[in-house]
């Protein structure tokens, strides 16, 4: 399905068809990249939320699974691969850098 | 858009479940087996009476118990028993020795008994802490297992979710349970299981993984905290810790101080921690056990160990702490009474029938009358028949383990976790001997007679089924019961399929 | 514990009468009669969360919900093997005869032309 025969010469070579590379790389998306979407979600959330250190953090921990697994289902609901690896991997960059630059809640 | 919404979720919700499904069974399996964690091991050391003795005169007789093997620790967690733990578990932290000499090997966990403190005289075993620990490590070493168990556990919250997306008619398929239609039939248990103890299954998943937020999802105590730490002191209420003076003094009696913290946190004691026993900075304390509240993490009193003043009680926390806590009582449950245990049990053999019947579901659907199973077909049927008849009959070893190892031997508990892997690999393995079809009857066979086997085995070795020790009855007939489930089982299996499959396998979830 | 699974179950046993499959073997003839079970039913849903106190805060909607899930398998697991004789109960509460047996919509003069014929 994945994979396919190419060619009936004598050196028969296995070719990776596009579908499996797309596929692997929505995989890698909905897994890692979600990841670290969730993680630099809930961490900014946790820094930027005006209540109490102690209950900002535990809220955004709380929440960053269910986050994770809709995000991880969209991945694979909407077609598009470049809008998945846009908004995952970009949003994480996104995130990521604004909490590095906001830094930690003094 | 709903159509393609539908069709992506449920072939997503196949992969998760394929992908997790065996893993999943096993963590359901163990899992519902943990409600009843102090209960097997009761069984599994019955030489050991039921507890009688409250937690107050408990501390007293553990602390007398150290203050002979360990007056100069660190640190003595002490874990106090209650109406189903019979007895004292002890974590010494031990002083590291002057010289920089490695630490002496003492052994670090004490289990004593809780009238006089003395430690017990049981034969060794790991008891129900094996099938608890397995069901959130999976016997890999740390951080691994744990990160398998959460990887497992989020592809069942991504299951649970594109389930309830993809399941047209959910409430019309409500009361639909057809018997002997093969792929329909598996459909339907599948639906039955899942949807109607759906708040069950939703709810242990995702407090399953909150059970082990901190080590998955640390990123937001980074962006708060300049020093980590700090969250456990502020989110549990912990004082900081203190650094020991130097100079001796008496502990003070522990007992009346469990008294006082029960009086005043409302509820049972369920561990005290003594720091720096027997030293001028030493204190006691005492937490409240869990079966008091919904809500698992339990509040303590802290008193000072030289004089027994109360120095501080955690504060109440708020909203989101408190959610936390109850999110973790729900999937620990230890608030629950034998009622409502029981019903939590059945409810997560719902469960594992739910991931059993999807499994199953997954290969029924993809057979072909007449034509040769491709190698997918074959792999997985091969991993459904080691995994749903070939982890029950590991259990059941791991139970009759316990009963046939003679009692004084050396690594025995070792051994009878031995027993469960050996014999859960063994019929992994040789079932491929046998048709698919006549694997699933011998394996369900054979897990049928050891369950069977052990109420037999536990009335020739221990005297106490024969006393009539209620435990030990209600654990036999719950073993009786499980042989007759494999045994009918077995039979179901053994019979030729009637039915042809007609439906294809894209249009299995859409019916 | 046991009296908010019974009445769950009951409440599970209404509503399974008025599911499209089963409403034959329930009696049903009408779609009022549909409204009315299920009326009936969430009632009886309400009655069993009350009853599922516990002795903790909080307890309640736990009892409520696990007993729930636990009577609605159980009466799944029923209906499968013999619907009929499950829902026969909700035949008999159906087909009782009214206390005002004769319909409103009947016209007044029909109704006495009836009485004087039957004399």
């Amino acid at each position: 399905m994945l994979m396919g025969r190419a060619g009936s010469g004598a050196a028969r070579r296995w070719r990776i068809r596009p579908a499996a590379w797309a596929m692997t790389a929505r995989c890698l998306t909905a897994f890692l990249g979600n990841y670290a979407f969730a993680a630099t979600a809930a961490s900014l959330t946790a820094r930027l939320l005006p209540i109490a250190r102690v209950e900002a953090t535990a809220w955004a921990m709380i929440l960053s699974f269910l986050l994770y697994a809709i995000v991880g289902l969209w991945c694979f609901a909407e077609a598009r691969l470049a809008r998945v690896a846009g908004v995952v991997w970009g949003g994480a960059l996104l995130m990521g850098a604004a909490v590095w630059w906001i830094g930690v809640r003094p | 858009m709903i159509r393609a919404l539908r069709q992506s979720m449920a072939w997503i919700h196949g992969w998760l479940g394929l992908v997790a499904g065996w893993l999943l069974f096993a963590m359901f399996a163990t899992g519902t087996t943990s409600y009843f964690r102090p209960e097997i091991t009761r069984w599994m050391q019955p030489e050991i009476a039921a507890n009688r003795t409250a937690p107050a005169d408990a501390a007293a007789t553990a602390v007398r118990h150290l203050q002979r093997v360990g007056a100069d620790d660190v640190q003595w967690f002490i874990a106090l028993p209650d109406d189903r733990t019979a007895v004292t578990r002890v974590f010494e932290q031990q002083k590291p020795p002057a010289d920089g000499a490695p630490r002496r090997r003492r052994a670090e966990e004490l289990v004593l008994d809780p009238a006089t403190g003395a430690p017990v005289a049981a034969r060794d075993t790991r008891g129900g802490e094996h099938f608890y620990r397995f069901h959130f490590q999976l016997q890999l070493p740390f951080p691994w297992g744990r990160w398998l168990a959460g990887v497992c556990a989020m592809f069942m919250l991504g299951a649970i979710i594109s389930g309830v997306v993809t399941h047209k008619r959910i409430f019309a398929d409500f009361f639909t349970l057809r018997w002997n239609k093969g792929q329909r039939s598996w459909l339907d248990a599948h639906n039955v299981s899942a949807v109607l103890a759906l708040p069950y299954h939703a709810v242990i998943t995702y407090t399953g993984l909150i059970t082990l937020v901190v080590m998955y999802m640390p990123w937001p105590i980074a962006a708060n905290y300049p020093q980590p730490a700090r969250f456990a002191q502020e989110a549990y209420g912990l004082a900081p810790d203190v650094e020991a003076i130097g100079r001796p003094a008496p502990l003070v009696a522990v007992a009346p101080l469990v008294r006082d913290a029960e009086r005043r946190l409302g509820g049972a004691a369920g561990r005290i921690v003594v720091s720096h026993p027997n030293d001028a900075a030493a204190t006691v304390t005492v937490t409240r056990g869990n079966a008091a509240s919904v809500g698992a993490r339990g509040v303590s009193a802290t008193y000072s160990g030289t004089t027994g003043r109360l120095l501080s009680v955690t504060p109440p926390p708020g909203p989101a702490i408190t959610t936390a806590n109850v999110l973790l009582g729900l999937h620990l449950a230890q608030f629950a009474g034998p009622g409502l245990r029981w019903m939590l049990f059945l409810l997560g053999l719902s469960g594992v029938a739910m991931v059993g019947t999807g499994l199953l579901l997954w290969t029924a659907a993809r057979r072909r009358p007449g034509a040769a199973p491709f190698f997918g077909l074959r792999l997985v049927e091969r991993l459904n028949i080691a995994t749903i008849a070939g982890l029950p009959l590991g259990m059941a070893a791991f139970l009759l383990a316990n009963r046939l190892l003679p009692v004084d031997m050396a690594g025995r508990a070792d051994a009878e976790v031995a027993a469960m892997f050996w014999t859960w690999g063994a019929a992994a393995l040789l079932q491929c001997v046998r048709t698919a079809r006549l694997a699933w009857r011998d394996l369900f066979a054979l897990g049928a007679l050891a369950f069977a086997a052990i109420p037999i085995v536990d009335a020739l070795t221990t005297p106490r089924l024969a006393a009539g020790d209620p435990l030990f009855v209600a654990f036999d007939l719950a073993m009786a019961v499980m042989a007759l489930a494999l045994a009918f089982a077995s039979r179901r299996a053994a019979r030729i399929p009637a039915a042809p499959v007609r439906r294809s396998a894209r249009k299995v979830a859409h019916a | 514990m046991p009296d908010t699974i019974l009445i769950a179950a009951l409440a599970f046993v209404l509503l399974a009468a008025t599911a499209h499959r089963h409403r034959r073997d329930a009696g049903i003839v009408a779609p009022g009669q549909v409204r009315a079970l299920r009326v009936v039913a969430g009632a009886l849903l309400l009655a069993a969360f009350v009853r599922a106190a516990g002795p903790l805060a909080g307890e309640r909607i736990v009892r409520f919900l696990v007993g729930g899930s636990v009577a609605g398998i159980a009466v799944v697991l029923a209906l499968s093997f013999d619907a009929a004789r499950v829902l026969a109960p909700v035949r008999w509460l159906l087909s009782r005869p009214r206390p005002a047996a004769v319909p409103a919509t009947v016209p007044a003069r029909a109704r006495a032309t009836a009485r004087a014929q039957r004399g």
